[in-house]
């Protein structure tokens, strides 16, 4: 082996180790997380923009009566609501960017907002 | 009318059968991850530059795309495509590894090199035309690791068949 084959072979093995810290490092981790908001609006307006890394309990008047915004682990959720059926609290708990729940009667919009791709809500054929 | 022939042109025929055969015999052995395989008929364009220089280098490696990919099947598929972007990339290293520094490099160097080269040249079509999707970017890491140990076995293969350094002006 020569010395430029020497050299060749270093280059080639900091190469690969080098695309394995771009490519399979964690990037996305932390960017995402820390920019993810819950917005709430109200009557179409906005009533509040939260972070979702610090936990909290809003309270949203609407012509209905209160929407309480629960905020934990990252997620927020419709606690309670004076919708008859529910529906704003089976949306369930919000985690990712575009994730949503809605309180009609109330006319409350919970929305989580993130620089995440925005997965589909419905697919028609 | 009888085509006439040089001693080069019968030259290159030679080492692109070899090449060739190397490449269907490849075809045949099961893959784990789509791109990765040995590789081998790299050793026959790396003896073919150092034995005769680029220019023959050139027309066996273009041949054996060529060629190969008619016994194949894969003629104008897809991959022939990255077949023929890897060879041309491999090709391209090899050209600037010689100009450069062909004095100070083996048969293992250039293989290396070759292996790649060839491999990120087909990356890069196979992202560019057929997935681009950023998903495939995880799979380089792999395809590039595999490249550098086929590299350094088919260079160990060449440099056993060759052990001398290039004549110092190919």
């Amino acid at each position: 082996m020569t010395r430029g084959d020497g050299l060749v072979v270093i280059c080639a093995c900091l190469l690969v180790g080098l695309s394995y810290v771009q490519f399979w490092g964690a990037p996305d981790d932390g960017t995402t997380t820390a920019t993810r908001e819950v917005r709430i609006l109200s009557g179409g307006t906005e009533f509040a923009r939260l972070p979702l890394d610090r936990d909290a309990l809003v309270e949203v008047p609407g012509p209905a009566g209160i929407t309480r915004v629960e905020i934990a682990d990252g997620a927020a959720r419709c606690a309670a609501s004076p919708g008859s059926q529910g529906i704003c609290q089976r949306a369930g708990w919000l985690r990712e960017a575009g994730d949503m729940a809605v309180s009609l009667p109330n006319r409350v919009l919970i929305e989580v907002l993130g620089e995440a791709e925005r997965s589909f809500d419905s697919v028609n054929y | 009318m009888l085509l006439s022939t040089t001693r080069e042109d019968h030259l290159i025929a030679w080492l692109a059968a070899l090449a060739i055969a190397i490449h269907v015999l490849e075809a045949a052995l099961p893959s784990p991850i789509p791109g990765v395989k040995p590789g081998l008929a790299n050793v026959i364009t790396v003896l073919a530059l150092l034995l005769y220089g680029w220019r023959v280098a050139v027309w066996v490696s273009l041949l054996r795309v060529l060629a190969g990919s008619l016994l194949v099947g894969s003629f104008l598929s897809p991959t022939f495509l990255l077949s023929l972007t890897g060879a041309l990339a491999s090709l391209a290293a090899l050209g600037l590894a010689t100009a450069v520094a062909g004095r100070h490099l083996s048969a293992l160097g250039l293989c290396v090199l070759a292996a790649l080269a060839h491999m990120l040249g087909q990356f890069l079509v196979a992202y560019t035309l057929i997935i681009p999707h950023p998903a495939l970017l995880k799979l380089l890491p792999v395809l590039l690791t595999a490249a550098l140990l086929f590299g350094l076995a088919s260079g160990t293969i060449a440099r056993m068949m060759y052990p001398q350094r290039p004549p110092a002006a190919p």
